[in-house]
């Protein structure tokens, strides 16, 4: 095989195993952190956390979008399981 | 090389968050029209209530005696919207192609995602401000938060997992 095919051939099966880690990797985690990170972690850093109302809204902010995250992932979780163990998947 | 080419995609991406959260800091009711002008004239189908620009203030209706203000405009989200995809799927990107790809097309998804979760997250918040809804220790404040975090947050969830979907079956071979 010549080299230009040989690096279309290795492009492509990285490409697919890209693929492969995408549908692995929980989805809401990404989500999640990008969330509280520009949410709260950033406005903290820029001192937002010293304002009285920024605590409870942290508060809220946590419980609410972890619930979610946390169903979310069970629920992603428990329909890969399903998948995987239906006969001749 | 390929992993440092990707670092530069989140950096870039990060700096145009950084720059978008700066200009925000300043910026007042007309330099926010681009986003709450379109997000107004939604909530305003969705609610079925009259919303009269405010110059220098925002946008009111006196029906629901709700405003809307550039604290409203859903910027943080935007800027949350547009890193999800970049830095979820940057690793995932073999050419400067791609990068670029998933730079434009991050920032448009952003864009239409948040005029869209923020259309939601006003029409459910002045509905409930209308009706002065409470729940037990949930003031109006509390369910005002809460409510906005449910929605921003699964809007965020819908827009990378779709952004994964489409990444995923761009980039499959095929069978």
């Amino acid at each position: 095989m010549s080299p230009h095919a040989d690096r279309i051939r290795s492009r492509r099966v990285s490409s697919h195993v890209d693929a492969i880690h995408l549908r692995r990797r929980p989805t809401v985690l990404v989500p999640w952190l990008v969330y509280v990170g520009v949410t709260l972690v950033g406005p903290a850093a820029n001192g937002a956390w010293r304002s009285p109302g920024f605590a409870e809204h942290a508060w809220i902010t946590l419980a609410v979008s972890g619930a979610i995250a946390g169903v979310w992932a069970a629920a992603v979780h428990r329909s890969r399981s399903k998948k995987g163990s239906r006969p001749g998947s | 090389m390929r992993s440092l080419a990707n670092g530069m995609v989140a950096v870039a991406a990060l700096g145009l968050a950084w720059m978008l959260k700066d200009f925000y800091r300043r910026a007042g009711a007309e330099d926010l029209g681009w986003l709450l002008a379109p997000t107004v004239k939604l909530t305003s189908l969705c609610t079925g209530a009259r919303f009269e620009l405010e110059p220098g203030h925002g946008y009111l209706s006196r029906e629901l005696r709700y405003e809307i203000v550039p604290a409203c405009a859903g910027v943080n989200f935007l800027v949350a919207a547009f890193l999800c995809p970049c830095l979820g799927l940057a690793h995932a990107c073999s050419s400067w192609l791609e990068r670029l790809v998933l730079l434009v097309s991050s920032a448009a998804a952003a864009l239409v995602t948040t005029v869209l979760a923020n259309t939601a997250r006003l029409s459910i918040a002045a509905r409930l401000h209308a009706d002065g809804a409470s729940l037990g220790p949930l003031t109006p404040a509390r369910l005002h938060c809460g409510v906005g975090v449910v929605v921003y947050f699964l809007f965020l969830i819908a827009l990378f997992s779709l952004a994964v979907r489409v990444r995923g079956a761009v980039h499959e071979p095929a069978r």
